[in-house]
């Protein structure tokens, strides 16, 4: 048993192939060493959980006490603050990236496409200044590329992405990623928004094909 | 009559010295130019390589298309896996009329027929081994021909519904071999074996490389279907978030049995402690390590000077000695010790732990007869063996039998001082003049 998938457990981090390949591949292969990294965190009432069936690895409770349900819930009133920029982020990447854009991990993001993007369109553009005020030393006086730059880097110091390539500025989605989409889908699930609530800014419909659904999706802020 | 092997020949030479025209052909129609390559156009057309698409432009035969496409694994997008209904239609003609020529007993048309349904047979192993190929290559090569992500979807669709036709083709293949395989003493026993060796046997296997393909894009297809809905849930939180910039969030009951990924692992503060209960060495050495790295203890100041009334101050008069009572294991001990120093004086090194504890235990130590042979045993070899000396583990003929012993079993402990010890490095008496 590594002391370093230990340590980065214990440091609240998702193992998934493309932030962790060594630990995740050892754990994925491994029910046994599964087994026994639970057992160690035990002793901290903690356990070893997956995002999904085959998502990353991350540290779990060992069992739902009061003190989780409430700290679950206070992030879930907390969305704006807890999930909200990553969100905002993500989908700004999606808008970018058009068609291509999958925002599931492993996929991979070139600064030099956001940028493109960016420069041909006004509204991302525009876009990209509103999130500024999220971004980790976003600033107006900034180019684009730089902007863009911290975008990417404070998903990265976030969890949500890896350098890949820094020669071309090239990121990668984490399965950090997956965890978001399991909060969204529990909101879902309790209707925490009605589609209605939206149907201004997003004309979706529900049985198209990606292709219009993707299209459809290129809103404005 | 020309010989067939000679047109086959001349044909291939003119596939052979026009081939870029060919190549270029099989990415897109042609146009020509220049004299050469009018003349050179003019020439495979002439072989029915090239077909008259527009005016002055050719594109490839679709036959040579096709070939070219299944050997290179170079498919267009959305192309179309090769039906085999039409083959297997003409089989089963073909089979049947052979039947009745061979009931006819005209002999002269069966030799012909054969051969026209034996290519009928390997064709129809050919365009299904084709599809496969074909949706191998599209499926697992992520439907390469596009970049486009929607695109790459329709195809998926595409190549979903295509994969179901081609397995229900493969159950009409099946029925044809049973059809043949059933029909005996027509003596047309090659057809048949031909028959379930290309197709019967190869039934199977096709159909679980269709079925590999169909789960493929069917998980694609789910990949697919959840992607949209999370790129729409993305959508739909992020508008949220910007047009309500004054609601946080919301408020909802969690069940204990809720998803635990909702749970964000928090990092947990622990210090790492060294274990002292590990005596490796390489735990030691970072013990020491870390003993090394604490601040030197600060030098204690003298005490502060009591500002009290002299009668609280008691002076003794008198020192009293501290008088250590020695234990009798350790009486016992401290004899053993001066006892081998003696031995080795006498140059007789050896001594035997149990036997001397018996010639003391009587009356030379009190108290020590008190104490079991364990205890003591355990207690001198513990403190010797901390020392300069060397132990030997006494052990009967039984005891060393034993290949994997738990605990090593001895009945004495024969001690005799360590080699430095024998280099003088404690005869210091001897030593001193």
């Amino acid at each position: 048993m590594s002391p370093t998938l230990l340590q980065l457990l214990m440091a609240g981090e998702y193992l998934c192939p493309v932030s962790h390949p060594n630990e995740f591949n050892a754990l994925d292969a491994s029910d046994e060493l599964c087994e026994r990294v639970s057992q160690w965190l035990s002793q901290m009432d903690m356990r070893l959980a997956r995002v999904g069936a085959d998502g990353a690895f991350f540290m779990a409770p060992a069992k739902f006490t009061d003190a989780v349900t409430s700290r679950i819930r206070a992030e879930l009133r907390e969305f704006r603050d807890t999930y909200g920029p990553a969100v905002r982020m993500l989908d700004f990447i999606r808008q970018a990236k058009g068609e291509n854009a999958t925002c599931s991990p492993g996929e991979r993001i070139q600064l030099v496409e956001l940028e493109t993007a960016v420069t041909a369109s006004t509204t991302l553009n525009a876009q990209l200044r509103t999130l500024l005020e999220l971004i980790f030393a976003g600033n107006p006086r900034n180019s684009d590329r730089e902007n863009l730059q911290k975008l990417m880097e404070h998903l990265r110091k976030d969890g949500y992405a890896i350098v890949a390539d820094r020669a071309s500025d090239t990121y990668q989605l984490t399965g950090k990623v997956e965890q978001l989409y399991a909060a969204l889908s529990f909101l879902d699930d309790n209707k925490a928004i009605e589609e209605q609530d939206v149907a201004d800014q997003l004309e979706l419909v529900d049985d198209a094909g990606p292709d219009t659904t993707q299209r459809d999706l290129g809103v404005e802020a | 009559v020309s010989n067939p092997s000679d047109s086959i020949q001349r044909l291939l030479a003119t596939l052979n010295k026009h081939s870029d025209i060919v190549s270029e052909a099989f990415a897109g129609p042609v146009a020509g130019g220049d004299r050469e390559r009018e003349k050179a156009i003019a020439a495979l057309v002439a072989v029915g390589a090239l077909k008259d698409y527009e005016e002055g432009t050719y594109y490839l035969s679709a036959s040579l298309h096709g070939y070219f496409s299944t050997v290179l694994s170079s498919f267009h997008a959305l192309q179309a896996l090769t039906r085999i209904r039409g083959l297997l239609h003409q089989a089963n003609e073909q089979w049947d009329e052979l039947r009745r020529l061979r009931a006819a007993g005209a002999s002269s048309d069966i030799r012909r027929l054969e051969v026209a349904l034996e290519r009928s047979i390997i064709e129809v192993g050919d365009v299904v081994e084709r599809n496969i190929g074909l949706l191998n290559a599209m499926v697992m090569g992520q439907y390469g021909n596009v970049s486009d992500l929607a695109s790459k979807f329709r195809q998926n669709r595409f190549y979903a519904r295509e994969v179901d036709t081609s397995l229900r083709e493969l159950r009409q293949v099946e029925a044809f071999v049973d059809k043949v395989s059933e029909s005996t003493g027509d003596g047309l026993a090659r057809i048949r074996q031909l028959v379930v060796r290309r197709l019967g046997a190869e039934l199977l296997p096709w159909s679980a490389r269709l079925k590999d393909a169909q789960s493929s894009i069917s998980r694609r297809l789910f990949e697919a279907r959840l992607m949209e809905r999370r790129l729409r849930q993305l959508a739909r939180y992020s508008s949220w978030l910007t047009s309500t910039p004054t609601q946080g969030g919301w408020d909802i009951e969690i069940a204990e049995d809720i998803d635990l990924a909702l749970h964000r692992p928090q990092q947990l503060e622990l210090q790492p402690q060294p274990d002292f209960r590990d005596p490796t060495t390489v735990n030691m050495e970072r013990l020491v390590g870390a003993a090394l790295r604490l601040p030197r203890p600060r030098e204690l100041s003298a005490p502060a000077r009591r500002t009290v009334p002299d009668d609280d101050v008691v002076i003794a008069d008198e020192v009293l000695p501290f008088v250590v009572v020695l234990e009798p294991h350790e009486v016992a001990l401290e004899r053993l010790g001066v006892d081998l120093d003696l031995r080795a004086g006498a140059g007789n090194v050896d001594a035997v732990l149990l036997s001397w504890w018996k010639s003391q235990a009587e009356e030379a130590v009190p108290g020590l007869a008190d104490m079991s042979t364990e205890e003591w045993l355990f207690h001198a070899a513990t403190h010797l063996a901390a020392g300069d000396y060397r132990l030997d583990f006494h052990r009967s003929v039984e005891d060393r039998v034993d290949p994997f012993p738990v605990n090593t079993r001895f009945h004495d402990i024969g001690v005799t001082p360590a080699p430095r010890y024998a280099r003088g490095r404690r005869e210091p008496e001897a030593a001193a003049p």
